[in-house]
């Protein structure tokens, strides 16, 4: 994130401190006292879920399972490492009424030996145009380190990609309308108005539009909706509205683009959007 | 966490003041933020040895209330009047909406409609940073995110809200219909 950015996000986030509507701090007082230690000795007095107990193996089988674990560290490094192999794939998927929140499919542990894998797997669901395979490598970064111990929906991991490509694809319809390149604008183009029909994007946005409602009468693009105008402006070949969308500001927030790492920053990535993501195109296309 | 009624009262007594803010604010009156606080322990105390030590305790928290925001109507409603209890005293000790109202100013108003015009997703990553304190890595232990995705998020809302202040102009600065904060921060429940 640039210094101009991060500024700016500070800036928000005072002023939702200003907002904040517990400003003072929580209530407390004798009376709430009162009623949550009420609360806390009623909820005590609920049964607790028995604990599993482990079944303890008996003392011949756990002298030989050490004998068979001794030998195979002595045996080599590859049958200690199928031992200490922590799968991905859980085989457990969310509720779907979290969809919303955390996207569809299979929950994966990020701390599983193969998580790069699979996550690398499941950026193929979707295509990249010739030259932008840096676009999905970098998508790649935010699961490095694996910094939470709660599984990710697979959802969540293919969304990202999918966003990426789209970004890509647009990108690259930008570069050969510029360059006057007809047939790989009309290639792209083609790419572009299907992106609706898109796996992930079908599973987890199946009625994408540009306005759903909000709290309070507001309204925001659904998950994906926010490709369709992008959709729109291409298939009308219309370069300054795809340029108006990218540099505007209802539709460019999930326009973007990760960028080269920078270690002097605090955040390790620029993450390029808005007026700085259409500069940055502009100056590759010339 | 050993399971027992006593390391229960030490998460509760270490925990509650943090739950009640954010159940407050994410809550349209003290009946909903009562049951939501209640529900959270009550999931706390089945699941004691699931929750982690320290001040990760407080992170799990939010996650669990989290989920029984969204969940909405599913709420198991047991110990109802113990719920009402709470919610009479947290009624008591709040602001009425109304105060808040009269509290604040156009700006603070056409900020808090420009939140509640942001998606679910963006506005919890903002107001876990801005309300809660949280940083990214944090707010990645509530959500289950990696912390770089959570940073993705932010920068996406922030320029999001950035975004809907700009338009809303100085014309919308002037009205303050929006309703009040608690109302306005609504978390969606879908």
């Amino acid at each position: 994130m640039s210094n101009q950015s991060q500024r700016s996000g500070h800036r928000i986030d005072h002023a939702l401190q200003a907002c904040d509507p517990v400003a003072d701090g929580a209530p407390a007082g004798v009376g709430l006292d009162a009623a949550l230690a009420l609360l806390v000795d009623t909820i005590v007095n609920e049964p607790r879920p028995a604990a599993r107990r482990r079944r303890r193996l008996p003392s011949r089988a756990r002298l030989a399972l050490a004998l068979v674990a001794t030998v195979a560290s002595l045996g080599g490094g590859a049958a200690l490492a199928a031992k200490l192999f922590v799968p991905t794939r859980t085989g457990h998927y969310p509720a779907k009424w979290t969809f919303t929140a955390v996207g569809p499919g299979e929950l994966l542990n990020p701390r599983g030996t193969n998580f790069r894998a699979v996550m690398r797997a499941l950026s193929r669901e979707v295509s990249y145009p010739t030259g932008y395979g840096v676009w999905r490598e970098r998508v790649s970064w935010w699961a490095d380190p694996p910094d939470t111990w709660l599984p990710i929906p697979s959802g969540e991991i293919r969304g990202e990609f999918a966003a990426s490509a789209f970004c890509a694809w647009v990108a690259d319809w930008r570069r050969q309308v510029t360059d006057g390149s007809q047939s790989a604008a009309a290639r792209d183009a083609v790419v572009i108005s299907g992106a609706l029909r898109w796996k992930i994007v079908r599973a987890w946005d199946p009625h994408p539009r540009t306005s759903v409602p909000g709290d309070n009468g507001s309204t925001h693009p659904s998950q994906f909706g926010w490709m369709i105008p992008y959709i729109q402006a291409v298939g009308a070949g219309d370069l300054r509205q795809v340029n108006r969308l990218i540099a505007g500001e209802r539709f460019s927030g999930d326009f973007l683009m990760y960028g080269q790492p920078v270690p002097s920053l605090k955040s390790p990535r620029v993450i390029l959007t808005g007026r700085r993501f259409l500069r940055y195109l502009d100056r590759e296309t010339s | 966490m050993n399971p027992s009624p006593k390391s229960f009262e030490r998460l509760v007594q270490e925990t509650r003041t943090d739950l009640l803010a954010y159940a407050l604010r994410r809550t349209a009156n003290a009946e909903d933020a009562a049951d939501v606080v209640s529900e959270t322990y009550l999931i706390a105390w089945r699941k004691l040895d699931r929750v982690p030590s320290g001040s990760h305790a407080r992170l799990w928290l939010f996650g669990v209330a989290g989920n029984v925001l969204r969940r909405g109507a599913e709420r198991d409603r047991r110990h109802m009047a113990l719920r009402e209890r709470l919610a009479d005293e947290l009624r008591d000790a709040i602001p009425t909406p109304q105060h808040i109202d009269a509290d604040s100013g156009t700006a603070t108003g056409t900020l808090r409609a420009g939140l509640a015009s942001l998606s679910p997703r963006d506005r919890e990553v903002l107001t876990l940073t801005a309300w809660e304190g949280l940083t990214p890595k944090q707010i990645a232990a509530v959500t289950g995110l990696p912390a770089n995705l959570v940073r993705v998020r932010l920068h996406r809302a922030r320029a999001r809200l950035a975004a809907r202040l700009r338009n809303a102009g100085t014309s919308d600065a002037d009205r303050d219909d929006a309703p009040s904060a608690r109302y306005t921060t609504k978390m969606s429940r879908t």
